[in-house]
């Protein structure tokens, strides 16, 4: 059973045990699942990679892998094309809306590609890139290596923000593109991106690990080392703690009305409302069928559609709101890595650690 | 599932200033022994590779609350080594060259707090390069040069050329003192065997099925002052009561773990067959039950605590308190 704080079970456990129910999943003996209980309707195909799936993005055009030994590759039918390849593993993908493809490496390198040859957008020399994101309105890239942070735009490097008392371990735009926050120890730092000023500081002591914005821009979620996230009321300013998670967070995503935060690290895909205050109300629980620790989530759609993988290969897709939930994908041997819906959110790609990556097709 | 064998082997290399780690690294990064090394280095440059496989850490050291306990980790460990774990396939293990100032503390308990470590990862030895020439000044102007010692599980005793037969014996016997429980190579230019220093599986519970006694031979100096490091063998041939241990245990290292750089034991308890073992880093512990004991073999408890300032007769006393009240 779950051991998330403040959590008696399942919120809305009617619509939740009739979801399971026509599963076929309410029988307890059932703790783990198989081929035969994929849920009907649904089209998967899935090849092997190689290496390490480390990031899995969404293009118009299809799914895209980025892996371990630096290739990132474009899953097309019955194969894979390569589009780009880093000389150390990639560290993040973001597809844009036109088909490119940004990655960073931990080469050091942040490239663009995916219609024409791979152009670096940005070299730290050497240095790991930990953390890239891009705001493809705002046409903005943000990379983060050491203790620097760069603004990078149609013109190249625009700004550098330095001033981090640790190295930047996660970085998240604004909704609007505007602002920056940037994860550190002992908290996060917010930037403007158009003045490049001092930054604003959000104090949590000890490692954070990311910091992801709200689509409404009211809130920061930052998951820590200490196996609990931390969520920011920018609005209201104030701050709230949630735990009880068995592993480190390592996927935080939001609802695409923000009501919800949804999150790794525990045994189920864990829903959070965040409505009036984080933690009042217990999350909505996906995935007691399932052994291991959800290892990847995918949301922000204009439903409630929610994905997780599992740590033992498994992948449920789930509503955020009633806990309704099927079974996408079997459990096997290796970790679900990343996942990432379609821009239309009736497509999920997934990446797995022992090179799996595939497309599931809701009907 | 990950087993032992999936996990990558992490080996941890100290030792002061000018000891020669540098010069073991480069002999390990260059020979041939058919395996490849992820390198964690702090200073580029000093080493003869350059390639993606060797990459630099920027110490930072930060408090983790890990549930019950607090300790101090690695933040930059936990990045580095977490991200060469995504591309795995590409090396056989992962060897980790700290400052001649660094604590190993922090170092080790990274490995065994951070979840993502713990799952594919092994710490595989404590090897602490000693430089025969200088450990003697080192230890009187830093405490970083005898930790290190303390906290070994091999201990290359480095440039014995350079010294005295008289000069040796007085390193060997600190080193003894310091860390009696630790293999001794003794070197020039660092020329150890590499199969003593990799894949030696130094904190597998599973292999720890007894505990050397300690040394009783003990240097007078050392306790003209509290602080000094002392290691504390403690032995019982009477079985012990599981509960009173775990107990004892966890007030022991909530009020003295940062002291207590190392401990292991072998316990036999009175209503089990088979030994529980364990080990720790200050305040962070693992246990696990370990090999049945032999029907004549004499189901004997032994522990070692190597830490600064512990007092004998407090580890000792509370050790006895353990003893199971029922015959065995």
């Amino acid at each position: 059973m779950s051991a998330l704080a403040s959590s008696p079970g399942l919120a809305d456990k009617g619509l939740a045990d009739k979801g399971l129910a026509d599963m076929g999943l309410t029988d307890p003996a059932v703790r783990d699942v198989g081929a035969d209980q994929i849920a009907p309707g649904l089209r998967v195909s899935e090849i092997g990679l190689g290496a390490n799936v480390t990031a899995t993005a969404a293009s118009p055009a299809g799914g895209i892998a980025g892996l371990g030994d630096g290739r990132v590759v474009r899953i097309v039918e019955g194969g894979a094309e390569e589009i780009a390849r880093h000389d150390a593993a990639v560290v993040s993908l973001s597809a844009l809306g036109d088909g490119r493809v940004v990655s960073a490496g931990q080469d050091g390198r942040v490239l663009l590609s995916g219609r024409r040859a791979p152009v670096t957008l940005f070299d730290a020399k050497g240095e790991w890139i930990n953390a890239c994101v891009v705001h493809e309105k705002a046409r903005q890239v943000a990379a983060a290596y050491g203790r620097t942070v760069v603004l990078i735009d149609d013109d190249g490097v625009r700004g550098r923000f330095s001033e981090h008392p640790s190295t930047v371990s996660g970085l998240g735009f604004s909704p609007t593109g505007d602002r920056l926050a940037a994860s550190r120890y002992d908290g996060v730092s917010l930037w403007t991106t158009n003045d490049l000023a001092a930054p604003t500081t959000l104090p949590w002591k000890g490692s954070m690990l990311s910091a992801v914005w709200s689509p409404d821009g009211r809130w920061i979620v930052g998951a820590t080392q200490d196996r609990e996230l931390h969520v920011w009321d920018l609005l209201e300013d104030k701050d709230y703690r949630l735990g009880g998670f068995r592993a480190k967070v390592r996927g935080v995503g939001w609802t695409g009305d923000s009501a919800r935060l949804v999150c790794t690290g525990a045994d189920v895909i864990a829903a959070w409302p965040i409505a009036g205050r984080p933690g009042a109300f217990p999350p909505v629980e996906i995935g007691y069928v399932c052994e291991g620790v959800v290892t990847a989530i995918a949301a922000g759609g204009p439903s409630d559609r929610i994905a997780g993988g599992f740590s033992n290969g498994a992948i449920l897709i789930g509503d955020a709101r009633s806990g309704v939930a099927m079974i996408a994908r079997a459990a096997q041997e290796a970790e679900i890595t990343s996942l990432a819906w379609s821009p239309s959110y009736d497509r999920l790609y997934y990446g797995a650690r022992d090179g799996a990556a595939g497309e599931i097709a809701l009907a | 599932m990950t087993t032992a064998q999936d996990k990558t082997p992490v080996t941890l290399l100290t030792g002061y200033l000018g000891a020669g780690k540098t010069t073991l690294l480069n002999r390990i990064l260059t020979e041939q022994h058919g395996k490849k090394y992820a390198v964690v280095v702090n200073e580029f440059g000093e080493i003869g590779i350059d390639n993606d496989l060797v990459v630099g850490a920027d110490e930072e050291v930060f408090e983790m609350n890990n549930g019950c306990i607090c300790c101090t980790v690695r933040g930059d460990l936990i990045r580095i080594v977490g991200g060469l774990l995504d591309r795995a396939e590409q090396f056989d293990g992962v060897l980790i060259e700290t400052t001649g100032l660094a604590d190993p503390g922090p170092v080790i308990q990274t490995f065994f707090v951070d979840d993502a470590l713990r799952e594919r990862t092994r710490l595989d030895q404590v090897v602490t390069v000693v430089d025969a020439a200088h450990f003697l000044d080192k230890v009187d102007e830093a405490h970083e040069a005898e930790e290190q010692a303390a906290f070994a599980d091999l201990l290359i005793l480095n440039k014995i050329d350079l010294v005295d037969a008289e000069q040796l014996e007085k390193v060997r016997a600190k080193l003894r003192s310091l860390n009696p429980q630790a293999r001794v190579i003794e070197t020039q230019n660092s020329a150890a065997p590499l199969e003593a220093v990799l894949d030696r599986a130094a904190f597998d519970l599973n292999r720890l099925l007894e505990i050397e006694p300690g040394f009783l031979e003990e240097d007078p100096e050392d306790h003209e002052h509290d602080d000094s490091i002392v290691s504390v063998s403690l032995s019982s041939d009477a079985p012990l009561e599981a509960k009173a241990f775990s107990e004892w245990m966890r007030a022991l290292v909530r009020e003295h773990g940062p002291k207590i750089f190392r401990s292991k034991g072998v316990l036999a308890f009175h209503d089990a067959g088979r030994r529980y073992v364990f080990q720790g880093v200050h305040m962070v512990m693992d246990s696990q039950w370990g090999a049945p004991w032999g029907g004549a073999e004499a189901r004997r408890s032994r522990l070692v605590f190597i830490g600064r300032g512990l007092d004998p007769a407090m580890l000792q006393s509370g050790f006895e308190s353990c003893r199971a009240k029922v015959a065995a």
